[in-house]
């Protein structure tokens, strides 16, 4: 990594040219994926330098607070293509079609979290899937339109997925996890926290059946 | 050869030379390939680095001193490793210096490639980055807005994913 040269022609006076892109790429790697944006709205050299699409491999939209709707991942799609750390967690204005429209921009995704995305069906989730064949974790809890439908879908389009989250998903049934299960021998855990239907006896029985996954639970 | 074995003789690029513990040196992986690469007698009128003021070498040599039984830090950079918030007390002291100092630490420790300098810098100027606004951070680092009106407008809806519920007035 060089040095800038001293007064560059950008008028910048700033210290801050001392580091050139290299170094503020470095920097702005350890930024969350709103102080990246942050980073991007001050001026035209660090808007550039924040388009690094190595920056992008983890995106974490914000939570609850977030004017997060569907026009937004128009303009943020692209930059999912490279992520394969995804999380929409909580973004509750996300509507099922907003989340569709998505999907083909996770193609990368390993990691994928759409927790409390509460407008979430069972025909957007598969949907959403198709484009995701790498993936490896998925987190579902709060999606409480979701039912055993879903796990048809997870079990169909998710050959590598190793760890999947269910908490809080009322619909789902023992006898929907037991198939999916079956389905899936890869998978290494699964959390069945706080559903109903899943008590101490199902979850018992579940876990005889298929001790090779690690079954979370609230007991 | 001449006084301690250990010793380690390097010349900063504004002339000082330090002496400095064989050890300490190999923290910089730059400076450990010289020494492997180099016979004992060509080390004899010590090391010169082109990029890095006395000043700022003394920093360094503090920094790997302190840290010279740390194991090495891991390489793999995931992205999940991005947590800036396991700064010690110690190193958060050490990089309590003007900017340019900092920037100047960030240059040397890129140059002679020491790793758990290079990482503690950087996240240090990214916490100064972190949970400011746009132009929060312009006065951080004097940094001039050369975005036009309608720039900056087109600029902020694309970043609008992201905009704190209220904070934009719309």
């Amino acid at each position: 990594m060089g040095r800038a040269a001293p007064g560059a022609s950008d008028g910048m006076t700033s210290p801050a040219n001392m580091l050139d892109e290299k170094c503020w790429r470095y920097i702005f790697k350890f930024l969350d994926t709103e102080s990246l944006s942050k980073v991007a709205q001050t001026c035209h050299k660090w808007y550039d330098y924040a388009q690094f699409p190595g920056l992008w491999q983890s995106v974490e939209l914000m939570l609850a607070k977030a004017l997060v709707v569907d026009e937004s991942l128009q303009v943020l799609g692209p930059k999912l293509e490279l992520a394969k750390d995804v999380s929409f967690l909580s973004c509750r204005r996300l509507t099922a079609d907003g989340l569709i429209s998505a999907a083909p921009f996770l193609k990368n995704v390993e990691t994928l979290n759409i927790g409390g995305v509460w407008n979430t069906t069972d025909a957007a989730l598969a949907k959403v899937l198709v484009h995701t064949p790498k993936l490896k974790s998925l987190f579902l809890g709060g999606c409480h339109l979701l039912t055993d439908a879903s796990l048809v879908s997870v079990a169909k389009h998710c050959p590598a997925l190793e760890h999947l989250s269910l908490r809080f998903l009322w619909n789902v049934t023992p006898a929907g996890i037991t198939a999916l299960l079956h389905a899936l021998p890869s998978l290494k855990s699964l959390d069945v926290t706080y559903i109903d239907a899943v008590d101490d006896a199902a979850v018992e029985a579940i876990s005889v059946e298929f001790r090779s996954v690690e079954l979370i639970t609230s007991s | 050869m001449s006084g301690d074995h250990d010793m380690v003789k390097l010349i900063s690029s504004d002339g000082h030379t330090i002496e400095v513990p064989e050890d300490i040196v190999r923290k910089s992986q730059t400076l450990q390939n010289t020494l492997d690469d180099l016979a004992k007698d060509q080390l004899e009128n010590g090391i010169p680095l082109a990029n890095v003021t006395h000043a700022i070498l003394t920093k360094v040599v503090e920094w790997c001193t302190h840290h010279k039984d740390d194991p090495p830090p891991p390489e793999d950079d995931d992205a999940r490793t991005r947590r800036t918030d396991d700064i010690t007390p110690w190193d958060a002291d050490f990089c309590k210096v003007e900017q340019t100092v900092l920037f100047e630490l960030i240059l040397a420790a890129n140059y002679l490639d020491i790793k758990g300098l290079l990482d503690l810098c950087c996240k240090t100027v990214a916490n100064m980055i972190k949970g400011k606004s746009p132009e929060q951070i312009r006065q951080t680092f004097n940094i001039k807005n050369d975005f036009t009106p309608e720039e900056e407008e087109q600029v902020r809806k694309e970043n609008e994913w992201c905009e704190e519920a209220g904070s934009t007035g719309k």
